[in-house]
Protein backbone atom coordinates (compact mmCIF):
# COMPACT_ATOMS: atom_id res chain seq x y z
CA UNK A 1 0.00 0.00 0.00
CA UNK A 2 1.41 3.35 -0.96
CA UNK A 3 -0.59 6.15 0.57
CA UNK A 4 1.32 8.94 -1.21
CA UNK A 5 -0.67 11.62 0.52
CA UNK A 6 -0.02 15.20 -0.45
CA UNK A 7 -0.68 18.16 1.76
CA UNK A 8 -3.58 19.12 -0.53
CA UNK A 9 -5.33 15.75 -0.32
CA UNK A 10 -4.56 15.62 3.33
CA UNK A 11 -6.20 18.93 4.02
CA UNK A 12 -8.94 18.96 1.45
CA UNK A 13 -11.80 17.83 3.66
CA UNK A 14 -10.84 20.25 6.36
CA UNK A 15 -9.75 23.38 4.62
CA UNK A 16 -11.12 26.33 2.82
CA UNK A 17 -9.82 29.79 3.41
CA UNK A 18 -11.38 30.75 6.70
CA UNK A 19 -11.86 34.01 8.48
CA UNK A 20 -11.24 34.31 12.17
CA UNK A 21 -14.93 34.94 12.65
CA UNK A 22 -15.75 31.66 10.96
CA UNK A 23 -13.18 29.90 13.05
CA UNK A 24 -14.73 31.26 16.22
CA UNK A 25 -18.22 30.25 15.19
CA UNK A 26 -17.10 26.73 14.39
CA UNK A 27 -15.00 26.44 17.53
CA UNK A 28 -18.09 26.27 19.67
CA UNK A 29 -19.42 23.37 17.64
CA UNK A 30 -16.32 21.29 17.03
CA UNK A 31 -14.34 21.08 20.22
CA UNK A 32 -11.66 23.50 19.04
CA UNK A 33 -10.03 24.61 22.26
CA UNK A 34 -10.33 28.28 23.05
CA UNK A 35 -6.60 28.69 23.63
CA UNK A 36 -5.89 26.93 20.33
CA UNK A 37 -8.31 29.19 18.52
CA UNK A 38 -6.67 32.28 20.01
CA UNK A 39 -3.21 31.08 19.04
CA UNK A 40 -4.32 30.26 15.49
CA UNK A 41 -5.89 33.67 15.08
CA UNK A 42 -2.75 35.33 16.43
CA UNK A 43 -0.68 33.34 13.92
CA UNK A 44 -2.93 34.55 11.14
CA UNK A 45 -2.34 38.11 12.27
CA UNK A 46 1.36 37.43 11.77
CA UNK A 47 2.34 36.82 15.39
CA UNK A 48 4.71 33.99 14.78
CA UNK A 49 5.43 33.42 18.45
CA UNK A 50 1.82 32.31 18.84
CA UNK A 51 2.71 29.24 16.84
CA UNK A 52 5.39 28.49 19.38
CA UNK A 53 2.62 28.14 21.96
CA UNK A 54 0.91 25.56 19.77
CA UNK A 55 4.18 23.71 19.29
CA UNK A 56 4.79 23.71 23.03
CA UNK A 57 1.28 22.42 23.69
CA UNK A 58 1.41 19.55 21.23
CA UNK A 59 5.09 18.76 20.69
CA UNK A 60 5.14 15.84 23.09
CA UNK A 61 2.03 14.18 21.67
CA UNK A 62 3.16 14.66 18.09
CA UNK A 63 6.66 13.40 18.83
CA UNK A 64 5.32 10.33 20.62
CA UNK A 65 2.89 9.63 17.81
CA UNK A 66 5.75 9.77 15.31
CA UNK A 67 7.98 7.68 17.54
CA UNK A 68 5.33 4.95 17.67
CA UNK A 69 5.35 4.85 13.90
CA UNK A 70 9.05 4.81 13.20
CA UNK A 71 10.38 3.47 16.48
CA UNK A 72 13.49 5.63 16.57
CA UNK A 73 14.25 9.05 17.92
CA UNK A 74 15.97 10.56 14.92
CA UNK A 75 13.16 9.94 12.46
CA UNK A 76 10.51 10.78 15.05
CA UNK A 77 12.24 14.11 15.62
CA UNK A 78 12.37 14.85 11.87
CA UNK A 79 8.76 13.82 11.31
CA UNK A 80 7.42 15.76 14.28
CA UNK A 81 9.20 18.89 13.06
CA UNK A 82 7.90 18.30 9.57
CA UNK A 83 4.34 17.94 10.90
CA UNK A 84 4.56 21.30 12.65
CA UNK A 85 6.07 23.03 9.62
CA UNK A 86 3.31 21.65 7.39
CA UNK A 87 0.70 22.71 9.91
CA UNK A 88 2.19 26.22 9.99
CA UNK A 89 2.11 26.47 6.21
CA UNK A 90 -1.50 25.28 6.09
CA UNK A 91 -2.75 27.21 9.09
CA UNK A 92 -4.59 29.76 6.96
CA UNK A 93 -6.67 26.95 5.62
CA UNK A 94 -7.59 25.33 8.90
CA UNK A 95 -11.36 25.68 9.10
CA UNK A 96 -11.86 24.65 12.64
CA UNK A 97 -14.13 21.77 11.68
CA UNK A 98 -12.28 19.60 14.15
CA UNK A 99 -10.13 20.11 17.17
CA UNK A 100 -6.73 21.51 16.24
CA UNK A 101 -5.13 18.42 17.74
CA UNK A 102 -7.14 16.16 15.41
CA UNK A 103 -6.06 18.21 12.43
CA UNK A 104 -2.45 18.22 13.59
CA UNK A 105 -2.47 14.46 14.23
CA UNK A 106 -3.79 13.95 10.78
CA UNK A 107 -0.87 15.87 9.34
CA UNK A 108 1.55 13.93 11.52
CA UNK A 109 0.02 10.54 10.66
CA UNK A 110 0.21 11.30 6.97
CA UNK A 111 3.80 12.47 7.29
CA UNK A 112 4.54 9.13 8.95
CA UNK A 113 2.63 7.12 6.35
CA UNK A 114 4.46 8.89 3.55
CA UNK A 115 7.76 8.45 5.27
CA UNK A 116 10.10 5.96 3.77
CA UNK A 117 12.78 5.22 6.23
CA UNK A 118 16.32 5.77 5.10
CA UNK A 119 18.06 2.50 4.58
CA UNK A 120 20.76 3.20 7.06
CA UNK A 121 20.11 1.52 10.40
CA UNK A 122 19.07 3.83 13.15
CA UNK A 123 19.26 3.38 16.87
CA UNK A 124 15.76 3.06 18.20
CA UNK A 125 16.50 4.69 21.50
CA UNK A 126 17.02 8.31 22.34
CA UNK A 127 20.69 9.31 22.54
CA UNK A 128 21.81 9.16 26.15
CA UNK A 129 22.36 12.89 26.37
CA UNK A 130 18.73 13.52 25.41
CA UNK A 131 17.06 10.87 27.53
CA UNK A 132 15.04 11.84 30.53
CA UNK A 133 16.71 10.12 33.46
CA UNK A 134 14.00 10.99 35.96
CA UNK A 135 12.10 8.00 37.36
CA UNK A 136 8.80 7.24 35.67
CA UNK A 137 5.69 8.16 37.59
CA UNK A 138 3.36 5.87 35.65
CA UNK A 139 2.83 2.47 37.10
CA UNK A 140 2.02 -0.58 35.06
CA UNK A 141 4.49 0.33 32.36
CA UNK A 142 6.23 -2.73 31.01
CA UNK A 143 9.94 -3.18 31.38
CA UNK A 144 12.07 -1.38 28.82
CA UNK A 145 12.89 -4.61 27.07
CA UNK A 146 9.27 -5.70 26.80
CA UNK A 147 8.23 -2.23 25.71
CA UNK A 148 10.87 -2.38 23.02
CA UNK A 149 9.49 -5.71 21.79
CA UNK A 150 5.93 -4.42 21.68
CA UNK A 151 7.01 -1.25 19.87
CA UNK A 152 8.97 -3.30 17.36
CA UNK A 153 5.91 -5.52 16.79
CA UNK A 154 3.65 -2.47 16.29
CA UNK A 155 6.13 -1.13 13.77
CA UNK A 156 5.65 -4.31 11.73
CA UNK A 157 1.88 -3.97 11.48
CA UNK A 158 0.37 -2.93 8.15
CA UNK A 159 0.14 0.88 7.96
CA UNK A 160 -3.57 1.40 8.57
CA UNK A 161 -3.65 -1.11 11.39
CA UNK A 162 -0.57 0.46 12.91
CA UNK A 163 -2.05 3.95 12.69
CA UNK A 164 -5.32 2.77 14.24
CA UNK A 165 -3.65 0.88 17.09
CA UNK A 166 -1.38 3.84 17.88
CA UNK A 167 -4.09 6.49 17.84
CA UNK A 168 -6.59 4.42 19.76
CA UNK A 169 -4.21 2.98 22.32
CA UNK A 170 -1.87 5.86 23.02
CA UNK A 171 -3.77 9.00 22.21
CA UNK A 172 -6.97 8.25 23.98
CA UNK A 173 -9.06 8.93 20.92
CA UNK A 174 -12.59 7.77 20.34
CA UNK A 175 -13.32 5.61 17.31
CA UNK A 176 -14.91 8.67 15.71
CA UNK A 177 -11.81 10.79 16.25
CA UNK A 178 -9.55 8.09 14.85
CA UNK A 179 -11.86 7.83 11.85
CA UNK A 180 -11.59 11.59 11.37
CA UNK A 181 -7.80 11.54 11.53
CA UNK A 182 -7.50 8.61 9.14
CA UNK A 183 -10.29 9.70 6.83
CA UNK A 184 -12.18 6.43 7.24
CA UNK A 185 -15.36 5.16 8.86
CA UNK A 186 -15.92 4.07 12.43
CA UNK A 187 -16.61 0.52 11.26
CA UNK A 188 -13.31 0.41 9.41
CA UNK A 189 -11.49 1.78 12.43
CA UNK A 190 -12.93 -0.94 14.66
CA UNK A 191 -12.12 -3.68 12.16
CA UNK A 192 -8.58 -2.34 11.63
CA UNK A 193 -8.05 -2.10 15.36
CA UNK A 194 -9.21 -5.67 15.88
CA UNK A 195 -7.03 -6.98 13.04
CA UNK A 196 -4.12 -4.90 14.33
CA UNK A 197 -4.42 -6.33 17.85
CA UNK A 198 -4.77 -9.88 16.55
CA UNK A 199 -1.66 -9.42 14.39
CA UNK A 200 0.18 -7.84 17.27
CA UNK A 201 -0.58 -10.86 19.42
CA UNK A 202 0.65 -13.17 16.66
CA UNK A 203 3.85 -11.19 16.20
CA UNK A 204 4.60 -11.17 19.91
CA UNK A 205 3.87 -14.87 20.29
CA UNK A 206 5.95 -15.67 17.23
CA UNK A 207 8.81 -13.60 18.52
CA UNK A 208 8.57 -15.30 21.90
CA UNK A 209 8.85 -18.67 20.22
CA UNK A 210 11.66 -17.52 17.95
CA UNK B 1 -26.97 -15.78 16.22
CA UNK B 2 -25.65 -17.69 13.24
CA UNK B 3 -21.99 -17.66 12.17
CA UNK B 4 -19.25 -15.73 13.89
CA UNK B 5 -19.06 -12.12 14.92
CA UNK B 6 -17.56 -9.60 12.53
CA UNK B 7 -14.27 -7.91 13.47
CA UNK B 8 -16.17 -4.71 14.11
CA UNK B 9 -18.46 -6.44 16.61
CA UNK B 10 -15.58 -8.39 18.12
CA UNK B 11 -13.89 -5.06 18.78
CA UNK B 12 -17.05 -3.86 20.50
CA UNK B 13 -16.86 -6.93 22.73
CA UNK B 14 -13.21 -6.18 23.56
CA UNK B 15 -14.24 -2.58 24.17
CA UNK B 16 -17.15 -3.69 26.36
CA UNK B 17 -19.57 -1.73 24.20
CA UNK B 18 -21.17 -4.68 22.40
CA UNK B 19 -24.87 -5.39 22.72
CA UNK B 20 -25.96 -8.28 24.98
CA UNK B 21 -26.53 -10.71 22.09
CA UNK B 22 -23.03 -10.20 20.77
CA UNK B 23 -21.59 -10.60 24.26
CA UNK B 24 -23.52 -13.83 24.75
CA UNK B 25 -22.26 -15.17 21.45
CA UNK B 26 -18.68 -14.25 22.33
CA UNK B 27 -19.07 -16.20 25.58
CA UNK B 28 -20.61 -19.25 23.98
CA UNK B 29 -18.59 -19.53 20.76
CA UNK B 30 -15.07 -20.91 21.39
CA UNK B 31 -13.66 -19.36 18.21
CA UNK B 32 -14.98 -15.85 18.90
CA UNK B 33 -14.07 -16.15 22.57
CA UNK B 34 -10.47 -16.98 21.67
CA UNK B 35 -10.24 -14.11 19.21
CA UNK B 36 -11.64 -11.65 21.74
CA UNK B 37 -9.30 -12.87 24.45
CA UNK B 38 -6.22 -12.65 22.20
CA UNK B 39 -7.06 -9.14 21.06
CA UNK B 40 -7.74 -8.04 24.62
CA UNK B 41 -4.44 -9.49 25.76
CA UNK B 42 -2.53 -7.73 22.97
CA UNK B 43 -4.29 -4.49 23.81
CA UNK B 44 -3.32 -4.75 27.46
CA UNK B 45 0.29 -5.32 26.45
CA UNK B 46 0.22 -2.43 24.00
CA UNK B 47 -1.27 -0.13 26.62
CA UNK B 48 1.50 -1.02 29.00
CA UNK B 49 4.30 0.19 26.75
CA UNK B 50 5.75 3.62 26.69
CA UNK B 51 8.17 5.44 24.44
CA UNK B 52 11.50 6.65 25.79
CA UNK B 53 11.03 10.13 27.16
CA UNK B 54 13.39 12.83 25.95
CA UNK B 55 14.71 15.25 28.54
CA UNK B 56 13.00 18.62 29.10
CA UNK B 57 15.99 20.23 27.36
CA UNK B 58 15.10 18.38 24.19
CA UNK B 59 11.72 20.07 23.96
CA UNK B 60 13.25 23.52 24.12
CA UNK B 61 15.65 22.55 21.34
CA UNK B 62 12.78 21.06 19.36
CA UNK B 63 10.78 24.30 19.51
CA UNK B 64 13.84 26.30 18.59
CA UNK B 65 14.43 24.14 15.52
CA UNK B 66 10.83 24.42 14.39
CA UNK B 67 10.97 28.16 14.91
CA UNK B 68 14.23 28.47 12.97
CA UNK B 69 12.83 26.49 10.08
CA UNK B 70 9.75 28.70 9.99
CA UNK B 71 11.93 31.79 10.31
CA UNK B 72 14.10 30.66 7.40
CA UNK B 73 11.05 29.94 5.34
CA UNK B 74 8.99 33.06 6.00
CA UNK B 75 11.21 35.70 4.36
CA UNK B 76 12.01 33.31 1.54
CA UNK B 77 8.33 32.77 0.73
CA UNK B 78 7.72 36.48 0.89
CA UNK B 79 10.72 37.03 -1.35
CA UNK B 80 9.56 34.44 -3.87
CA UNK B 81 6.23 36.23 -4.18
CA UNK B 82 8.17 39.42 -4.84
CA UNK B 83 10.80 37.79 -6.99
CA UNK B 84 8.56 36.10 -9.54
CA UNK B 85 7.02 39.25 -11.04
CA UNK B 86 10.38 40.98 -10.84
CA UNK B 87 12.09 38.10 -12.57
CA UNK B 88 9.37 38.05 -15.21
CA UNK B 89 9.94 41.74 -15.89
CA UNK B 90 13.69 41.22 -15.99
CA UNK B 91 13.16 38.28 -18.33
CA UNK B 92 11.10 40.46 -20.61
CA UNK B 93 13.85 43.05 -20.78
CA UNK B 94 16.38 40.35 -21.43
CA UNK B 95 14.21 38.78 -24.13
CA UNK B 96 14.08 42.06 -25.99
CA UNK B 97 17.68 43.00 -25.55
CA UNK B 98 19.24 39.68 -24.65
CA UNK B 99 19.11 37.59 -27.84
CA UNK B 100 21.33 40.16 -29.53
CA UNK B 101 23.65 40.39 -26.61
CA UNK B 102 23.91 36.95 -25.02
CA UNK B 103 24.68 33.92 -27.11
CA UNK B 104 24.19 30.44 -25.66
CA UNK B 105 27.94 30.09 -25.47
CA UNK B 106 29.25 32.38 -22.75
CA UNK B 107 32.67 32.38 -24.40
CA UNK B 108 31.28 33.99 -27.51
CA UNK B 109 29.25 36.58 -25.65
CA UNK B 110 30.12 40.16 -26.41
CA UNK B 111 30.29 42.40 -23.39
CA UNK B 112 26.70 43.26 -22.65
CA UNK B 113 27.36 46.65 -21.19
CA UNK B 114 28.43 47.94 -24.59
CA UNK B 115 25.12 47.06 -26.22
CA UNK B 116 22.56 47.76 -23.51
CA UNK B 117 20.55 50.76 -24.53
CA UNK B 118 21.44 53.95 -22.77
CA UNK B 119 17.93 54.26 -21.36
CA UNK B 120 18.00 50.84 -19.69
CA UNK B 121 16.63 50.81 -16.18
CA UNK B 122 19.05 48.04 -15.34
CA UNK B 123 22.17 48.90 -13.42
CA UNK B 124 25.53 48.42 -15.15
CA UNK B 125 26.33 44.77 -15.65
CA UNK B 126 29.16 44.69 -13.18
CA UNK B 127 26.85 46.07 -10.50
CA UNK B 128 23.81 44.00 -11.28
CA UNK B 129 23.64 40.82 -9.17
CA UNK B 130 20.65 39.56 -11.13
CA UNK B 131 22.48 39.65 -14.44
CA UNK B 132 24.66 36.65 -13.80
CA UNK B 133 21.63 34.73 -12.64
CA UNK B 134 19.76 35.58 -15.80
CA UNK B 135 22.80 34.70 -17.86
CA UNK B 136 22.94 31.30 -16.20
CA UNK B 137 19.25 30.76 -16.89
CA UNK B 138 19.68 31.85 -20.50
CA UNK B 139 22.62 29.54 -21.05
CA UNK B 140 20.38 26.64 -20.13
CA UNK B 141 22.62 25.38 -17.38
CA UNK B 142 20.54 26.73 -14.52
CA UNK B 143 23.59 26.43 -12.35
CA UNK B 144 22.63 29.42 -10.32
CA UNK B 145 25.06 28.73 -7.54
CA UNK B 146 28.09 28.84 -9.76
CA UNK B 147 26.72 31.77 -11.71
CA UNK B 148 26.63 33.83 -8.60
CA UNK B 149 28.14 32.61 -5.42
CA UNK B 150 28.10 35.65 -3.25
CA UNK B 151 25.38 36.89 -0.88
CA UNK B 152 22.18 38.74 -1.72
CA UNK B 153 19.89 37.35 -4.36
CA UNK B 154 21.88 34.16 -4.61
CA UNK B 155 20.96 33.16 -1.09
CA UNK B 156 17.32 33.37 -1.89
CA UNK B 157 17.62 31.62 -5.21
CA UNK B 158 19.75 28.93 -3.72
CA UNK B 159 17.09 28.35 -1.08
CA UNK B 160 14.37 27.83 -3.68
CA UNK B 161 12.93 24.37 -3.80
CA UNK B 162 13.34 22.36 -6.97
CA UNK B 163 9.75 23.11 -7.87
CA UNK B 164 10.13 26.83 -7.25
CA UNK B 165 13.33 26.96 -9.27
CA UNK B 166 11.61 25.16 -12.12
CA UNK B 167 8.66 27.55 -11.97
CA UNK B 168 11.04 30.52 -12.08
CA UNK B 169 13.01 29.10 -14.99
CA UNK B 170 9.84 28.26 -16.92
CA UNK B 171 8.46 31.71 -16.28
CA UNK B 172 11.64 33.33 -17.52
CA UNK B 173 11.76 31.14 -20.59
CA UNK B 174 8.10 31.60 -21.38
CA UNK B 175 8.28 35.39 -21.04
CA UNK B 176 11.45 35.39 -23.11
CA UNK B 177 9.79 33.33 -25.83
CA UNK B 178 6.74 35.58 -25.89
CA UNK B 179 8.83 38.71 -26.11
CA UNK B 180 11.05 37.15 -28.76
CA UNK B 181 7.98 36.41 -30.86
CA UNK B 182 6.93 40.06 -30.79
Amino acid sequence: MTPNVTIETLLSPLVVSTTSEGLGRRAAQTGLREDDREAIEACRRGEREAFDRLVERYQRDVYRLCYRFVNNHEDADDLAQEAFIKAYRALDRFRGDSAFSTWLYRIAVNACLNFRAAKKPRADEIPEALADERPRADEGVLSDERSRRVRAAIERLPEKQRATVILKTYHDMSHEEVASVLGSTVGTVKANLFHGLANLKRLLVGEGRG
Amino acid sequence: MSGHLSEETLMDVVDATADPRAREHAQACPSCRTRVSEAAEAWTMAQGTDVPEPSPLYWAAFRRQVDQRIHRETPRRRFVRFLLPLAAAAGLVWAVAGPRTISPSPVASPPVATVLPAWSALPPVDEDPGFEVLQAVASGGFDLASAYDRGGIHEFLWDLSEEESRALAERLQSDGAKAGAL
